[in-house]
């Protein structure tokens, strides 16, 4: 349905009376080469855009040369055009002093630091509105309804509102000077799901009340296939492929988003094995020759290697594309993932008891944790689910030992050192190893803290799939996911009984985000591990946990086997949830493109 | 990208042109020191001394070539120091907290409300002790920024992840400090004690300028100076040499300074 609609949109597009935003033949090049190579992309109004890709992939990059906002010692060259008003970008970022703010607007992705810390949040809406009303504080009230904030919020600061009203009164902000185009930079990844899907309605409704272009920037392939007329994927600085979100998700023609797609965990089942794909997004300026893709694609030829393919259409509709030489058949990509096998929740003897835990971090506010109690299994996998503040994190530093609780007990069934008890996987891999030291030193200091020799790193790093010679390296060579796999090493070398990995996938690429959690699976199973899978994202807690545990304000709202709760949650709480995840709409809770099977 | 390694290169020159001053000054002007009263005072320009000379006949330039050493060694010696207790201090501050943490914040606030060089006048001039007197009163009033500076920096990386890891790990809290946390703070350590130099060579010649310091007859730019001040009129050069050193070497350590710790912070936000 919604590809009809927008094949409307695109004939009418191309009268004369609607040319909305568009850009021809953008390039970013940064001081170390080319970050966006010769992208054209359009935005006709009142038409969603979204622009997919991973950390690197130039998206970022896009919009901030679309608003002549690019950092020190980047530049741009391409022809921007609104209406009837053409910028040459090479002419400088001043060239389009004139288009920003009025015609085009731009959301950033973090509240917190996008807004003046020291203005009121009235007088940052009045800064953007025209002269005239400036002073208004009616039209201020105006516009603070229009994105259902109450009329105090214009005397407040942005630090006494919450991540999701900060972010409303952002969007009241960049929507004062009523543009033609918005461009939304990650505007919901800071947020709460169930924050995310608010403020993704919120923008849906004002777009289509203001007839408005929406140029939405996103890692996130549920947003991207939920809210966007049509989709744009980018990788490497370079468009790979673009077509409705139904058509690029459900029958994708570019290995890459293939991949993109098989990748992302499914909601409804667990599968035995995430199919990822093969090593890391790379550096758009180290891509010399060739699809920038070849490297991780299994279809590449010596073609693929040598000459770069050019975006051109596939099919009979002129918006679907592809940069490919070997595009894959419109069913080729759906991967019948084999679902895992079910197994019985065996009653495994405890392997650590949690009873009735309070932990508060000061009076005045409510308790982080109030009477927790939970059980994990001697190798079992156990899942905490729940958002910001639900208490999670705190629960895992104080089994851990970073924190103690208040009252309430933690039992452990087995003795020896903490260090051989349990070990902590953390979210952000970069800061959680030491910059100043080798992968052979970190992991050498953590086997002797076991009581282990140093002659066991090779067999160490062989376990988290990394070639022996990493040993050398120092963090800051490695990407993300070889950094994430040197964490897990590293929390796995004093031999723990319990591996808690706290959101361990979440600042990880979609691409990359798989190949931890097989890994995760694969050393459970293999190690005889206990494992607690904290996370925020339902489809991962239901390929790595058997028994879950919601939590919300501090307190295990839902408990239970992780198949039961997540094919029918009880509780409100956990039903919002499930209901908030973005490209799984209530009632069609299957993976993109199994829908129509 | 490029603009900035203009200025190391700009600083190393004088700061090269020093050093081999400060190691050689007894081969490249031995006879600095010599006295020539007869002669007294000569403009500059004037035959075999092109800065002319001051009062006692010495010639300006060699007494500004050997007055290196005692501007540039004190004041390396009190970075060093003052950085060598600020580490000490300000990580058992930071790691230890609790009263430790207080003892010695309340030290450094105690320290720092007091004015430095008058300070330092007063005690160096109480105790009469001379050039290493100075530089170890020097060293502890210089001590509560740079105990101030590690303290906040342990403070910081304390609550980073890999930190928490390593406590997880179970490893001593010494092995945290000096393994772990120090290496980390390194960096800015050394691009302070820079810039510490800079403002020791300063506060040193200001010393020497009021009469502290140095002893009689030992080559000194902050002592050239206060003894050019008569000569104004007759030999300006006996001025202008020991203010224009003073003035570029503290300005090239500076900058030097600077670039390192803006070198520094480029690298941690890349990580």
């Amino acid at each position: 349905m919604s590809a009809i609609h927008d094949m409307d949109r695109y004939r009418h597009g191309n009268g004369p009376s609607q040319h909305g935003l568009s850009v021809r033949d953008l390039t970013v090049t940064g001081p170390a080469g080319p970050i966006v190579t010769h992208m054209d992309l359009t935005v006709w109004p009142g038409q969603t855009v979204a622009l997919v890709g991973e950390s690197g992939s130039g998206k970022s990059m896009t919009a901030k040369a679309m608003t002549g906002l690019l950092p020190r010692g980047v530049t741009a060259t391409g022809i921007v055009r609104l209406d009837d008003t053409e910028v040459n970008l090479a002419h400088g970022p001043d060239a389009l002093a004139g288009l920003r703010g009025k015609h085009i607007s731009l959301l950033l992705q973090n509240p917190f630091t996008s807004l003046s810390p020291v203005h009121r949040c009235g007088d940052q809406i009045g800064a953007a509105l025209r002269p005239s009303l400036r002073r208004s504080s009616d039209e201020i009230q105006r516009r603070l309804q229009e994105v259902d904030l109450p009329a105090r919020v214009a005397r407040q600061y942005p630090f006494e509102l919450s991540g999701g009203m900060r972010q409303r009164v952002a969007l009241a902000a960049s929507l004062a000077s009523d543009p033609e185009v918005l461009i939304g930079d990650e505007p919901t990844t800071a947020l709460d799901v169930t924050t995310q899907r608010e403020v993704l309605d919120l923008l849906a409704r004002i777009q289509r009340e203001r007839s408005m272009a929406l140029l939405l920037i996103t890692h996130d392939l549920g947003v991207a296939r939920e809210r966007a007329d049509r989709i744009l994927v980018m990788y490497a600085g370079r468009l790979m492929e673009t077509g409705t979100g139904v058509d690029v998700f459900v029958s994708p023609r570019h290995p890459y988003t293939a991949g993109l797609r098989n990748s992302d965990p499914p909601l409804d089942r667990r599968v035995a094995r995430l199919p990822a794909v093969p090593g890391s997004v790379p550096r758009p300026w180290d891509i010399k020759a060739g699809c920038a893709f070849a490297p991780r694609c299994d279809r590449a030829d010596d073609r693929c290697f040598a000459v770069e393919p050019e975006l051109s259409g596939v099919g009979f509709e002129p918006i679907n594309q592809v940069a490919c030489w070997k595009p894959l058949a419109t069913n080729e990509a759906r991967i019948a993932e084999p679902a895992a096998p079910v197994t019985d929740v065996i009653n495994v003897a405890p392997l650590v008891s949690i009873t009735q835990l309070v932990k508060r971090f000061n009076h005045d506010s409510p308790p982080a944790l109030a009477s927790v109690s939970m059980v994990i299994g001697a190798g079992e996998a156990v899942g905490v689910v729940g958002e910001s503040g639900s208490g999670k994190t705190t629960l895992a530093r104080i089994l851990i030992g970073l924190e103690h609780a208040n009252s309430g007990t933690v039992d452990w069934s087995i003795t020896g050192p903490p260090a051989t008890r349990a070990q902590i996987v953390f979210q952000d891999p970069t800061s959680a190893l030491n910059p100043a030291m080798t992968i052979g030193a970190a992991l050498t200091e953590a086997l002797r803290a076991g009581g282990r020799d140093n002659s066991e790193m090779p067999e160490l790093l062989d376990l988290v799939g990394l070639p022996a010679g990493y040993a050398r390296r120092r963090p800051s060579s490695l990407s993300g996911g070889e950094q994430q796999r040197v964490a897990i090493a590293r929390a796995l070398a004093p031999n723990p009984k319990l591996l808690i990995c706290d959101e361990p996938v979440s600042s990880l690429d979609v691409s990359v985000q798989a190949q931890i959690l097989n890994l995760l699976n694969e050393l459970v199973e293999r190690l005889g591990l206990a494992l607690l899978f904290i996370t925020h994202d339902l489809a991962v807690v239901r390929q790595m946990a058997r028994r879950i545990y919601v939590m919300s304000n501090g307190a295990v709202v839902e408990s239970g086997d992780t198949e039961a709760i997540l094919t029918s949650p009880q509780h409100a709480y956990t039903r919002t949830l499930f209901a908030s995840v973005p490209g799984r709409r209530a009632g069609s809770a299957g993976r993109p493109g199994e829908l129509d099977e | 990208m490029k603009r900035p390694q203009l200025t190391p290169v700009l600083c190393a020159i004088p700061l090269a042109a020093v050093a081999i001053c400060v190691v050689g000054a007894q081969w490249i002007v031995p006879d600095a020191t010599k006295q020539d009263i007869l002669l007294g005072v000569t403009p500059a320009g004037s035959p075999g001394h092109r800065f002319g000379t001051d009062q006692l006949g010495r010639d300006v330039l060699q007494l500004g070539i050997a007055g290196a050493r005692s501007a540039v060694v004190g004041p390396i010696f009190i970075a060093l120091g003052s950085m060598l207790l600020g580490v000490l201090l300000g990580s058992l501050a930071g790691y230890l907290g609790g009263w430790v943490d207080l003892l010695l914040t309340k030290y450094a606030d105690l320290l720092l409300a007091l004015p430095t060089t008058l300070i330092a006048l007063v005690v160096a001039g109480l105790i009469d002790g001379g050039y290493w007197v100075t530089v170890l009163v020097l060293v502890v009033l210089f001590s509560p920024t740079d105990i101030r500076l590690i303290r906040g920096s342990v403070l910081a990386q304390s609550s980073r992840p890999y930190i928490e890891s390593a406590k997880v790990l179970g490893l001593g809290k010494g092995r945290i400090m000096f393994r772990h946390i120090l290496p980390n703070v390194m960096p800015v350590a050394l691009a302070t004690m820079l810039l510490n130099v800079a403002f020791a060579l300063v506060a040193m010649s200001s010393l020497s300028f009021l009469g502290l310091g140095v002893g009689p007859g030992v080559p000194d730019w902050g002592r050239q100076l206060s003894d050019g001040r008569d000569l104004l009129g007759r030999n300006s050069a006996a001025v202008i040499v020991p203010g224009v050193l003073i003035i570029v070497i503290a300005a090239a350590i500076n900058l030097l300074g600077d670039w390192m710790q803006e070198r520094f912070e480029q690298r941690a936000r890349q990580r």
